[in-house]
């Protein structure tokens, strides 16, 4: 779950950007039409057994800055395909969640039971990886063509 | 319907070895054994139970709640303390149930417990003949996924 929260906003900020590159995170059923088994296991496919020993697992990683400076993405590497993690049930809640609280609602979300501890921390790791993510875009160089 | 994992709401648990899930064949292959174990694992995760179900049986559901970091952080205590895996298994289990569905017979009922308040029984195990290692097994797999969800969850 928490791999699945430090990617979304990482993913859906390249979906935005760059839909083609990440067609395959963002749709598991067309990687899984379109990919071979032993393809989508490198890609570390939540949906698949890791592959053997001898085959490194090269899950997609948002943009880290390459000047060395303090822009992109800063936390450990994926061990699985974003595109399974972030669509797990916790994780779209925790964004829901997130939605709430934003908006001074999260009571209304939880109903009757006062919000869980890993809900709190669930939204707070989502809130600061989004900030992160937008960050990362607004100083990034503007495409010359758009 | 069943219920999502969920980090705010109860969420469903089946048990691997339910006549109602499909089971590992005797002599499979480690490459077929490794693929069973990993359907099983994406059917917890995902919440989407139909790749392990078999076709127009009725599972029984474990509806249990997300522990809280004080019930976690208390039964680590006690895991500290000397607590075994299936104690700890267990009481988990007793402190995350809400309801069971899908086995004739079975009542759940609540007790208090001097340490974590009011807590499952587990004696419904007992009453529809589930007993023994067949009765611990279920305990300590469901126990033990409770345990794993909290202990996966993001830091405080």
């Amino acid at each position: 779950m928490i791999e699945g929260l430090r990617m979304r906003p990482w993913l859906q900020d390249e979906a935005k950007h760059n839909p083609d590159g990440v067609m395959y995170l963002t749709d598991c059923q067309l990687c899984m039409q379109h990919n071979p088994r032993a393809l989508r296991q490198e890609m570390g496919c939540g949906y698949e057994p890791p592959p053997p020993p001898s085959i490194k697992v090269d899950p997609w990683t948002p943009p880290v800055d390459l000047t060395g400076g303090n822009r992109g993405y800063k936390g450990p590497p994926p061990q699985f395909c974003a595109g399974y993690t972030t669509k797990l049930p916790e994780v779209v809640e925790i964004e829901r969640a997130r939605k709430h609280w934003l908006l001074g609602e999260l009571r209304s979300f939880c109903g009757d039971e006062p919000p869980t501890d890993v809900l709190i921390a669930g939204i707070e790791l989502l809130d600061m990886t989004t900030a992160s993510a937008r960050n990362f875009r607004a100083s990034a160089p503007k495409d010359p063509e758009s | 319907m069943i219920r999502p994992p969920s980090s705010q709401k109860s969420y469903d648990l089946f048990y691997s070895g339910d006549p109602s899930v499909v089971q590992l064949p005797e002599g499979a292959s480690d490459a077929i054994a490794e693929a069973h174990w990993k359907r099983l694992e994406v059917a917890i995760e995902t919440g989407i139970w139909d790749d392990v179900l078999v076709a127009g049986s009725d599972v029984t559901r474990f509806t249990v709640r997300p522990l809280s970091t004080e019930h976690y952080g208390a039964i680590k205590d006690l895991i500290a303390a000397g607590l075994g895996r299936n104690g700890s298994a267990m009481l988990a289990l007793r402190i995350a149930l809400k309801a069971v569905s899908g086995i004739e017979g079975a009542k759940l009922k609540f007790v208090e417990h001097e340490q974590f308040g009011v807590v499952a029984s587990l004696s419904f195990l007992e009453d529809v003949g589930l007993v023994g290692d067949h009765g611990l097994a279920i305990v300590r797999e469901l126990g033990l996924r409770v345990l794993k969800k909290a202990q996966d969850a993001p830091p405080k």
